[in-house]
């Protein structure tokens, strides 16, 4: 099955580098590409793709405004892709606040784009945990302390999950696939599955960016 | 007093008598003169201390000493304290203040030389050798600790009397805002140009690498970009070196005159603006211009976000009186049904009536329009 990828950038250059890139390989067919986040409802609607590769700074509506777009106004919202250039580790935190799936800089290697789409469309695993973890880390560390406790990012959910489900979410912050979670716990991968989705429900997370940025942000998984 | 004491260091307090020394340097002219006059009474005394008046007022008058009080006060009474002031006076309350100060400054320092003088004449007086020990024992901690609060009146009259006033106040606040706005815009600038161009070069060599073999024409299309990406960042370059080096200020937000930035960023989404621009654009007063320029922004860009690629038509008209803003687009069928969230248009007229103006929008035979009016002549 071929991976439906729109290409959101304002710079035609990079549209047309991330298009070569993605097109070699045969699993991914780029369907559209739009040079504004303005635009992207209209036409995500009618070209259903799988994932939105998205671009941060944009004229008029930014890659930002545009993913929360996407979830607040389409019942099925295609995943996120945002790509960034530099310095832009406060944008980055947004879109994955906004609802992104993941991040690419925009220096990463050809194959490195390639398996990013690869792993957003799946959807089964975390891209670049190391990455989210040291955002995450830069983020919530000026809030820890004495002003944890009273901030608690999503805290009453946190403490309704049970040891299994926080086992898995510990895991799922590192990276693993529902398939590692299931070999490393000695679990099937369906009870694994059940877990997760119950986990992502509790937390009130669509996917498992979201989960786990929560995690992280009320504690439950240590960011050292 | 023993707070005095802690709060003022041993160096402190030194450096403080060394501030009130001026003082009392006056004290002891005072104390020559005045068994030479020939009234020498205490009245010819009390009027000796109040003589120094009017040059001090005088030299209230002159704007840098209040600097060099400033900078003294700063070294000497409240050292890495920025609360005191070391900018020139500019107002006659800044010299008034000043004047006060100088006084302050001047009796305690003659207050500082009389305990000085007392407690020397005490121990050097007739007393009996048994005695001395003791006095001294008591009146040389009783000296420093006169001293040290001397010091710390001093210190405390320099922090009420030599502050910022408000306007410097705001002015160093406006100047620090400035710069950190400077910083910003100069970064934007980086990564917007520099970056940009990396950005591309890399996308494209990687690409070209990608498809070499297989597409020798887009391989010689990306390297064509390649290098017209770093020959544009080079340029960049040095334009962002010229503005760190003269420290020229950047571009500052867009104004109505930059419309037809807006347009083609529009066109490139997809949109096909048709722009017309009516009237003196350009002589606008800067304000409304800015706002005009985002109002302009807003109404596009919701266009699109809730149309989609559709024609757009932007019209803008300067009148004497008032700019006009017009931008319609056909409503896509079947209507979206979150055109009306109402977020975008409460923003619309919150900006004109900031403006004393007004703004609507719409549907008018089919189309989706946003009209707004803006007075020239400032809110009503």
């Amino acid at each position: 099955m071929t991976i439906r990828v729109l290409l959101v950038d304002d710079e035609e250059l990079v549209r047309g580098g991330l298009r070569a890139i993605l097109e070699a390989r045969h699993d991914i067919e780029v369907v559209g590409e739009a040079a504004d986040g303005a635009v992207v409802v209209p036409l995500t609607a009618s070209l259903r793709p799988d994932v939105v590769v998205m671009d941060i700074r944009m004229p008029l509506v930014d890659g930002i405004q545009a993913t929360r777009d996407l979830r607040r106004r389409l019942d099925e919202p295609p995943r996120v892709l945002v790509v960034t250039t530099f310095g832009d580790d406060e944008n980055v935190y947004a879109a994955l606040h906004a609802g992104a799936d993941g991040f690419l800089p925009k220096r990463a290697r050809p194959a490195e784009i390639v398996d990013a789409v690869r792993v957003v469309a799946r959807g089964d695993s975390l891209l670049f945990p190391a990455a989210i973890r040291a955002l995450a880390a830069r983020h919530v560390a000026p809030l820890q302390g004495p002003a944890a406790s009273s901030r608690a990012v999503g805290g009453r959910e946190v403490r309704s999950l049970t040891a299994r489900e926080r086992e898995i979410l510990t895991l799922m912050a590192r990276g693993l696939s529902n398939g590692e979670i299931a070999g490393e716990l000695y679990l099937g991968l369906q009870t694994v599955k059940t877990h997760v989705s119950s986990l992502l429900r509790k937390l009130g997370a669509r996917d498992r960016t979201q989960a786990v940025i929560t995690a992280y942000e009320s504690g439950l998984v240590p960011l050292t | 007093m023993r707070s005095v004491l802690r709060r003022g260091t041993g160096r402190t307090i030194w450096a403080r008598v060394l501030h009130l020394a001026l003082g009392a340097w006056f004290a002891v002219a005072c104390a020559m003169v005045w068994p030479g006059l020939p009234d020498a009474s205490p009245r010819t005394l009390a009027g000796l201390f109040l003589a120094p008046l009017p040059a001090l007022a005088v030299l209230a008058c002159v704007p840098v000493v209040r600097r060099s009080e400033g900078v003294q006060a700063r070294a000497l009474l409240l050292p890495g304290d920025d609360e005191v002031t070391v900018e020139p006076s500019r107002t006659w309350s800044d010299r008034g203040r000043l004047l006060l100060w100088l006084c302050v400054r001047v009796e305690l320092g003659v207050l500082a030389a009389l305990a000085v003088a007392g407690a020397v004449s005490l121990l050097a007086g007739p007393l009996p050798s048994w005695v001395w020990v003791p006095v001294a024992a008591a009146v040389v901690p009783c000296l420093v600790l006169v001293l040290a609060g001397l010091g710390a009146l001093a210190a405390a009259a320099a922090r009420r009397l030599l502050h910022p006033s408000l306007a410097e106040r705001l002015r160093a606040q406006q100047v620090r805002t400035e710069r950190l706005l400077e910083r910003t815009r100069l970064a934007a600038e980086l990564h917007d140009s520099i970056g940009h161009a990396l950005t591309v070069t890399l996308l494209q060599a990687g690409a070209a690498r990608e498809v070499a073999g297989r597409d020798p024409a887009f391989v010689d299309a990306a390297l064509a970009a390649v290098e017209d990406s770093a020959r544009q960042a080079a340029a960049d370059l040095d334009r962002v070196l010229a503005l760190l080096r003269d420290g020229a200020p950047l571009a500052d937000a867009p104004t109505l005159a930059d419309v037809g930035r807006l347009a083609r960023a529009a066109r490139a989404a997809g949109a096909d603006v048709d722009l017309r621009v009516e009237g003196p654009v350009a002589g606008l007063p800067p304000l409304v211009s800015r706002e005009a320029y985002r109002i302009a922004q807003e109404a596009l860009t919701n266009a699109l976000r809730h149309a989609g690629p559709v024609p757009v038509a932007l019209r803008v008209d300067v009148h004497a009186d008032a700019l006009e803003l017009d931008v319609r687009n056909p409503v896509p069928v079947p209507a979206p049904a979150s055109v009306g969230s109402g977020s975008g248009l409460a923003g619309l007229r919150e900006r004109a009536a900031v403006l004393g103006g007004t703004a609507s929008a719409g549907p008018v035979d089919g189309d989706w329009r946003v009209a707004v009016r803006l007075p020239l002549a400032g809110p009503a």
